[in-house]
């Protein structure tokens, strides 16, 4: 390995253009969710800490103008995790953010399909690896169910970041990081933020009443333990279990390691529940898929747009890791109101911020709100 | 909505406070101890009520989470073409409640469960469960002094009132390793090399399901033994990360301790103050269960590093016998009683015999016995099953569903009383 290796290009052209030929090609991949299902919209909501009745109550939801249980947007990573990533067998993957465009709500018993291709192939260098890929790729979601047939509900284009494990290990970028120790008092005032959490529902907010410059009501999001990772990785994209893992790693021999502890193999995934996993790609401690982030995120903004509100574009960068024992504050602004196609807009800007001030994940988001009924009484 | 329901704001305060005086996470044993165990006997139990909604979609996570790669669950066109007419859900993810109420910080170690089918589960099926403690008992352990087993019993009916399973389960109750007479389990870790790894490889990917090829009862010899069926060295992510299908209410997203992070998780602690224990590097309250992916949590239960969960591998004897009995056959009845933790790194080897075949009621039935070794050769996981298969080849398309009976056979519960001697070598090592 080179001394600096910042200065030197870990990929060589031949496996870079192996890469770049990937473009364009539709990929196989395994879907999770192919039905919007009662059982899964519950458990996946449940598992980003979402209360929102109009996921969980079938009573609620029937009276809610939409007549059923709705999947949240962000569902649908549960049917396909848009973590495209294709060759570079060496390297990590690390998710890196989705530009997301929803166009309608799925409801239950309609079904989803999606496709999935590369878009591109990008050499970068940063200060976590020095050299790595980012790979971009586009998912396109239709449905097959009531009123959806055929039609993309909705288009995700993600931002994968491969990254080489060693030279992150050697750089260290999270040397320096220590798990913070929550207070008792810290962990009661994030008990008071959760019980305070507003969920706006059945109360419209209306374009009207929106102003430049309002700051959203901020969720909190954690203390993030094992509890929270495999909840939202179980309902999201469950990892390969036994047999079908085996197979899976004949087909992918990087997607495992060999874990020192037992002398067999172990997937990388395991970042996820081990410190020493998390440590061997760079990464400070246990952490998040960073998915779920930006599902917190879209949850603090159907908390904040009601019923009637819709979410049409949430677009996040993840910037940092957000490790075992973080706390993500996740808040909001309106940047601007306008009129357009007959829908009355909002854009917003999101960020999540982790208990030290940092920022780990930021971003955009447009919203439709409802106007307020102009007869009077 | 009934995730906000629970204590008023002003017991909210009180329950924060105690939430995070954390004194209480080792308490042991003492007199009063079996009486709290048994306080709840007879009761609806809240923590028992799930519902499974059968989806193709939960049904291929739960073949994912236990292993099996039957076409009976996972394939609809070769479905189509069995008694069945399309996929049906392993037997199993019928759900397996935790039942053991009470007993403060002191952990609860699934010991097992003894089941009755009586009817296939296929998409669209929604299966509501209910619950009850029936027994509770107190008991030596071979690493703890003293704890208590906790019985259980669940009955799961279908959308049209009609009876899918019954069962009856089994908790011990341990005192952790710093309590007085905590457990204190120790073995010794197994290191695999890559040689010892190609044998595993290879024994598993010749395993095969039976699929279309019925098994006739007429065929099925006294004493056969079945094919043997490898899984491991076991890793933390297929305990953890495979779909964590703790209880059916993993699958309905249903108000079960394991559902739900963030909130969630604190809204089950105000509800059971004592499902919490402390990380000590986080200062963060996290549920005690977590000693199934995480080896501090495991140590402080007192076991010798990460554990499985004992409804997982509950489940892979589920899919050894239906791998074994094929397409055009019915399950009737299993059990699975977990004798000793599997932790990870180890492999674990299922075998099993015909013990039994009989007539009754003119069903045609077998039952094997079953067991999962470890790479230790000890038994950790005895099992059996019952098996309704066609006579022969001539009786293809009959009924295999034997008929209900409204009285549960396990009122003795066989955990009790069941001695099993193997007659066979349980030997486990690699074959070369």
């Amino acid at each position: 390995m080179a001394d600096n290796p910042s200065n030197a290009s870990l990929f060589s052209t031949e496996s870079l253009a192996t890469a770049k030929a990937f473009v364009g090609v539709p990929l196989r991949r395994k879907q999770h969710n192919g039905l919007v299902s009662v059982p899964s919209i519950k458990r996946w909501a449940r598992s980003i800490g979402d209360r929102n009745p109009l996921w969980l109550d079938s009573e609620y939801a029937a009276n809610s103008g939409l007549g059923h249980i709705v999947a949240p947007p962000c569902w649908l990573y549960s049917v396909d995790n848009t973590c495209l990533a294709a060759k570079f067998p060496d390297c990590h993957v690390i998710y890196g953010g989705c530009d997301w465009e929803f166009y309608t709500w799925l409801g239950e018993g309609d079904s989803v399909t999606a496709q999935s291709r590369l878009t591109g192939v990008e050499e970068k260098t940063g200060r976590f690896c020095g050299p790595m890929v980012l790979q971009t790729g586009e998912t396109t979601f239709y449905g097959a169910g009531n009123g959806t047939g055929g039609k993309p509900v909705a288009k995700a284009v993600s931002y994968v970041l491969r990254t080489p494990r060693p030279p992150a290990v050697e750089m260290g970028k999270y040397r320096e990081w220590k798990k913070h120790i929550l207070t008792p008092e810290e962990a009661i005032a994030v008990e008071d933020a959760y019980d305070n959490e507003e969920i706006r529902g059945s109360q419209p907010r209306y374009w009207d009443d929106v102003a430049t410059g309002a700051d959203l009501n901020p969720i909190v999001r954690g203390p993030l333990t094992s509890e929270e990772v495999i909840q939202f990785l179980s309902a999201t994209t469950p990892s390969l279990g036994f047999k079908h893992f085996l197979r899976f790693r004949q087909r992918h021999p990087g997607a495992a390691f060999l874990d020192e502890d037992t002398g067999s193999w172990e997937s990388w995934e395991a970042s996820m529940l081990r410190d020493d996993v998390a440590q061997a790609f760079g990464f400070p401690f246990a952490h998040d898929s960073g998915i779920d982030r930006i599902s917190w995120l879209g949850n603090l903004l159907t908390n904040w747009m009601g019923d009637l509100g819709s979410l049409k574009t949430l677009s996040v960068r993840l910037a940092l890791p957000n490790i075992y024992g973080d706390l993500s504050w996740c808040r909001g602004k309106v940047t601007r109101k306008y009129q357009q196609g007959g829908d009355s807009l909002c854009d917003l800007e999101v960020w999540c911020d982790n208990q030290r001030g940092e920022r780990t994940a930021s971003g955009t988001a447009t919203l439709a709100l409802p106007l307020k009924p102009t007869g009077k009484g | 909505m009934p995730e906000t329901s629970g204590p008023s704001p002003e017991n909210i305060v009180a329950f924060k406070d105690q939430a995070y005086d954390v004194a209480t996470q080792v308490p042991g044993l003492d007199e009063g101890s079996l009486a709290d165990a048994r306080r709840l006997i007879g009761v609806d139990y809240r923590g028992a009520r799930a519902i499974v909604e059968i989806t193709p979609d939960n049904i291929r996570d739960y073949c994912n989470y236990m292993g099996s790669e039957n076409p009976i669950f996972l394939d609809p066109k070769h479905a189509a073409e069995t008694r069945w007419g399309g996929i049906i859900a392993p037997p199993s993810m019928v759900g397996q409640a935790i039942i053991a109420p009470g007993l403060r910080g002191i952990q609860w170690i699934y010991a097992g469960i003894e089941w009755e089918f009586f009817r296939v589960m296929r998409p669209g099926d929604v299966v509501s469960q209910t619950g009850k403690l029936v027994d509770a008992q107190e008991k030596k352990g071979r690493t703890v002094p003293r704890m208590i087993l906790q019985i259980g019993q669940l009955n799961c009916v279908a959308q049209d009132g009609s009876p899918v399973a019954r069962s009856q389960v089994y908790h011990m109750r341990t005192p952790r390793r710093q309590a007085p007479g905590g457990m204190s389990y120790s073995v010794e870790p197994r290191k695999w090399n890559l040689d010892e790894l190609a044998v595993l490889e290879k024994e598993m990917l010749a395993e095969k399901p039976r699929g279309g090829e019925p098994r006739y009862w007429a065929d099925v010899a006294d004493d056969e033994e079945m094919p043997r069926a490898t899984y491991g060295p076991l890793r933390v992510v297929e305990i953890g990360l495979t779909g964590s299908y703790t209880d059916s209410g993993a699958v309905t997203g249903e108000g079960v301790a394991h559902n739900g992070a963030h909130i969630y998780q604190i809204l089950n602690r105000r509800r059971h103050p004592a499902d919490t224990y402390v990380d000590p590097e986080t200062g963060a309250q996290d549920h005690p269960h977590r000693g199934h992916w995480e080896s501090f949590m495991a140590h402080e239960v007192g076991m010798p590093g990460v554990y499985d969960m004992g409804p997982q591998r509950v489940s892979w004897l589920c899919r050894y016998i239906t791998d074994w009995m094929g397409d055009d056959a019915f399950l009737v009845r299993l059990s699975a009683h977990l004798r000793r933790p599997n932790i990870v790194g180890d492999v674990t080897r299922l075998g099993g015999r015909v013990q039994r075949k009989w007539v009754e009621n003119g069903f045609h039935l077998v039952q094997c016995e079953m067991w999962a070794v470890n790479q230790r050769n000890e038994i950790i996981m005895p099992g059996s099953a019952v098996v309704s298969l066609p006579l022969d080849r001539h009786s293809v398309g009959e009924p295999l569903e034997p008929p209900f009976h409204p009285e549960p056979s396990f009122t003795q519960p066989t955990y009790l009383t069941h001695k099993i001697r193997f007659t066979h070598k349980t030997e486990c090592s690699p074959r070369n």
